[in-house]
């Protein structure tokens, strides 16, 4: 539900900007959020503003200028300022709403904590908002006040005059007024400094230092993906498993991320969090040959690559057990399909006479001597497969390859839209490759891509399944899920307490994942388990988790049937 | 309502067809209450002269366009115009023969024919409205094919060959989007002349708000107009649904309004509160808040 509530802010913060401005396809680099963290309307309005009467191009390349500046918040919070005067004189004549909505933000402004803040952008900004209100500027100082005349930006400019004069005013008020020699401007505008200030403090507390609230610039998310601005252990670096590290080699063996960085960020704070948090979810549609990859990446990719030879080759020596397979199956699909639409007649006094009905209006005043056809559809869904890939897989590989296209393909026969991803998990990643999604129409061979490695965080994979199935309001979904039930990771299970963390494995890693499932069920989707392991209490641990909604799949000949019970007792349901 | 076209400054001749058609073909006394009046006049000149021409050539008509694009408007209007009675058929995913057509029905110990819409607009000449004609399946839809075309005929099973009177015509509308909609086949599509509506214009919204609430102060109004364009471009996007992109609603909002609500109150009932989605309110009433603010008295919103 973090997911739900962390997208619906930024959505509704993009569709803002997106209200004034009309370009819909605009990304902008900040969004404004008020402290209670809902999306702010005026200034997420001047965000939009800026993208209708200005060059975002060249106001993005100031903002980059700006990133690696040791005053990078400062100066943001002064460009806005400056940007929220010219844009508010431009747009007010055409938008009477507007002088009403800053005032309401000024005095927002006034009612907040933010009060308690000092530094230059606090006092500029306090004074602007004065200024809205009808009162006194509260600026005593003349630098204050040259400054704060400065940032009242003349609509008249065009985008490149703006960034010429914020140039200049940086320049004016911040390296002369601490002048004390021409080299301090370096220190003060360019790096240096800034890099110092992330060394010392958390890179969160120096961003939050901005008091105009707008967050996330794709640089910025950019590195938090990436891993840069993490901590790394002692551990980590003699171990050569820096966050950043883990990152380029996942990116190496699976494949790059099928979004982008911003929206991968937004997925890991979503989704990553409570007993996964620390953990990383990363989806991809796998990588195509070795080209550029070395070492143990390097390595990794052959191996994948030769498990894809015996997986098909798997299949070609079960060809026909698998062709009757799918026949079966796509034929108890379909009959149960063709049964949720039949017309079932009912008695109805009018439509279709029944000769052998009209003794009864005779005779009995019945006159319901005709047959109407009520038909009974069932509403429309999707399949997600789910195929657990971790190493414990390792000696079913080629048959839960061959079972998986199965499946598939009988899905594909019957036209009910499906997508079939892996999962993994390995160096703090739960990867989830997609081999096709429900667009995709043509035979699903990905499949055979298949490879097993590493750990398997199923909660989290969970909830990654939930993150591929996309919004859901018009379709059911089902879920079935290749596994064989024991979670097993090397990250612990986070708890709430300072040291409650758990390892990932046995009751406890079932329990996160009989919970996760459980979560997704409340949202109204069907999950099956189709089990295929060698522990002995297998099916007890999968009733855990599934329920009922599981059966355990050891052969291609009996998968068909079981499968097909199975599926179809969820169609018939829904 | 011919007065309405001269003002539309629809041309002339076609304007002089519809007189003669109405002259050509009078309504009887009975069917007099069938002709509708309309409240809201459709604004588009090309739109008009495109139906008009259609019409006076015997063609049927589908008219296609999203949402709020005045489909059924126009569609009343027309029959309005050529001052013909009037039958509206709404069209779902298990309409068939009998819904159109009729059916079978028992009556004082005998099997009688219980004529449907469609029938009894074929037979007395009227305007059949075929509203949401793409929910409907194909397959039902071929009962009506030999009626749509230059046979202008139906064999009724069991009964007798029913010919259309020449005054009688068919306005589909659809809308391609919609959910439980479907793609209309060739042989169907191909017996309509079809019209693609465009998206009413501020201009158009305007008159139309202008003609509707005379009081309406001219800042409100341009308010108004543009929240409904913005949430229509919204809906375009796909950043909502097209719940909220309810010109009723919009009308609806203003009369209450009107009576004394509160703007944004009025606004929620008319059009926020359409949408039952978790979080679309939010984006509607951020559209909303970006053109009225909170406090907008009636004062502000009407004259007088």
């Amino acid at each position: 539900m973090a997911k739900l509530k962390y997208d619906a802010k930024r959505r509704r913060a993009l569709n803002i900007v997106w209200d004034v401005s009309w370009d819909y396809h605009f990304d902008p680099d900040f969004l404004a959020y008020t402290e209670s963290g809902t999306p702010d309307l005026y200034l997420n309005a001047v965000v939009g503003f800026t993208r209708k009467y200005y060059d975002v191009k060249l106001i993005h390349q100031m903002f980059e200028e700006m990133e690696d500046s040791a005053l990078r918040d400062t100066f943001t919070d002064l460009f806005w300022l400056g940007l929220e005067y010219a844009t508010y004189a431009k747009e007010a004549p055409v938008r009477p709403v507007l002088p009403y909505l800053r005032k309401q933000h000024a005095r927002a402004y006034f009612d907040g904590t933010k009060l308690d803040k000092t530094g230059v952008a606090h006092e500029m900004q306090a004074a602007r908002w004065h200024e809205v209100l009808g009162e006194g500027l509260d600026l005593h100082d003349p630098w204050a006040k040259g400054l704060y005349a400065n940032l009242c930006f003349d609509p008249s400019w065009d985008t490149q005059q703006l960034c010429d004069h914020f140039r200049k005013i940086t320049k004016k008020y911040f390296v002369s007024h601490f002048l004390v020699r021409e080299s301090l401007e370096k220190v003060i505008i360019s790096k240096g400094l800034g890099d110092f200030i992330d060394w010392l403090l958390p890179h969160v507390f120096r961003k939050q230092e901005s008091v105009f609230n707008f967050l996330y610039s794709k640089k910025q998310a950019m590195d938090i993906l990436a891993g840069k601005n993490a901590h790394n252990g002692l551990m980590a670096i003699i171990t050569g498993q820096t966050a950043s590290e883990n990152y380029n080699y996942i990116i190496d063996c699976f494949g790059a991320s099928i979004y982008p960085p911003r929206k991968m960020l937004d997925i890991d704070q979503a989704w990553c969090n409570g007993p996964h948090r620390g953990c990383h979810l990363h989806f991809t549609r796998g990588r195509l040959g070795s080209k550029g990859a070395t070492g143990e990446a390097s390595r990794w990719l052959q191996g994948a690559h030769a498990q894809r030879v015996k997986n098909l080759s798997y299949y070609k020596d079960h060809g026909e057990q698998c062709r009757k397979s799918i026949a079966r199956l796509t034929h108890q699909l379909r009959s149960v399909m063709r049964m949720a639409q039949t017309r079932l007649p009912v008695p109805a006094k009018e439509g279709e006479l029944v000769p052998g009905l009209v003794w009864r209006a005779l005779k009995v005043n019945d006159s319901r001597v005709f047959f109407e056809r009520e038909t009974v559809s069932s509403p429309d869904f999707t399949v997600d497969l789910m195929l657990d890939a971790s190493a414990s897989r390792g000696e079913y590989q080629q048959v839960i390859a061959s079972q998986a296209y199965v499946i598939a393909e009988s899905l594909r026969q019957c036209g009910i839209p499906y997508q079939v991803y892996s999962f993994c998990t390995l160096r703090n990643y739960t990867v989830l490759t997609l081999f096709k999604d429900y667009a995709d129409k043509k035979r699903c061979t990905n499949i055979f891509n298949y490879v097993a490695t590493g750990w398997n965080r199923d909660g989290l994979a969970l909830r990654g399944a939930r993150q591929l199935m996309g919004d859901f309001t018009q379709t059911r979904k089902i879920l079935i899920m290749l596994t064989d039930a024991e979670p097993n990771d090397d990250k612990p299970l986070v708890g709430d307490g300072l040291f409650s963390s758990s390892e990932y494995r046995d009751e406890k890693a079932v329990a996160n994942t009989a919970d996760e499932a459980a979560s997704l069920r409340r949202e109204g989707i069907r999950i099956i388990g189709l089990i295929n392991g060698e522990n002995q209490h297998i099916m007890k641990d999968a009733r855990k988790i599934f329920g009922e909604d599981c059966v355990e799949v050891r052969d291609l000949d009996k998968m068909a049937d079981s499968v097909g019970k199975m599926l179809c007792r969820q169609i018939e349901s829904l | 309502m011919l007065s309405f076209l001269k003002e539309e400054k629809i041309s002339p001749d076609l304007i002089q067809g519809v007189e003669n058609y109405r002259k050509e073909f009078p309504a009887p006394p009975e069917l007099q209450p069938r002709i509708p009046v309309p409240h809201f006049h459709y604004y588009g000149k090309d739109v008009w002269e495109e139906a008009i021409a259609a019409l006076l050539c015997g063609q049927n008509l589908l008219l296609a366009g999203p949402k709020a694009t005045g489909k059924n408007v126009l569609a009343e209007n027309l029959a309005a115009v050529f001052g013909r009675p009037m039958w509206n058929v709404s069209f779902h995913i298990n309409m068939d023969a009998t819904g159109m057509l009729g059916t079978d029905t028992f009556k004082n110990g005998e099997v009688e024919f219980r004529p449907g819409p469609v029938y009894q607009c074929a037979v007395k000449g009227g305007f059949g409205v075929f509203d949401e004609i793409n929910m409907a399946r194909n397959e039902a839809m071929a009962v009506l094919h030999s009626l749509l075309d230059f046979r202008h005929t139906v064999d009724i099973p069991g009964y007798d060959l029913l010919h259309a009177d020449p005054a009688c015509r068919f306005i589909a509308t659809m809308n391609y989007g919609y959910s439980g909609t479907r793609e209309l086949n060739e042989a169907l599509a191909s017996r309509f002349a079809v019209i693609q509506l465009p998206t009413i214009s501020m201009e158009s919204l305007e008159r139309l708000l202008k003609d509707e609430f005379p009081a309406l102060r001219s800042e409100a109004r341009k308010a108004f107009c543009q929240i409904f364009k913005d949430l229509e471009k919204k809906c375009q996007e796909s950043e909502i649904s097209e719940k909220a992109l309810d010109l009723r609603g919009m009308l609806d909002a203003i009369h209450l309004m009107e009576a004394g609500l509160e703007a944004h109150k009025a606004l929620d009932l008319g059009i926020v509160n359409k949408s039952f989605d978790e979080y679309e309110p939010g984006l509607i009433r951020d559209v909303i808040n970006l053109h009225i603010p909170g406090n907008y008295t009636k004062e502000e919103i009407f004259e007088g």
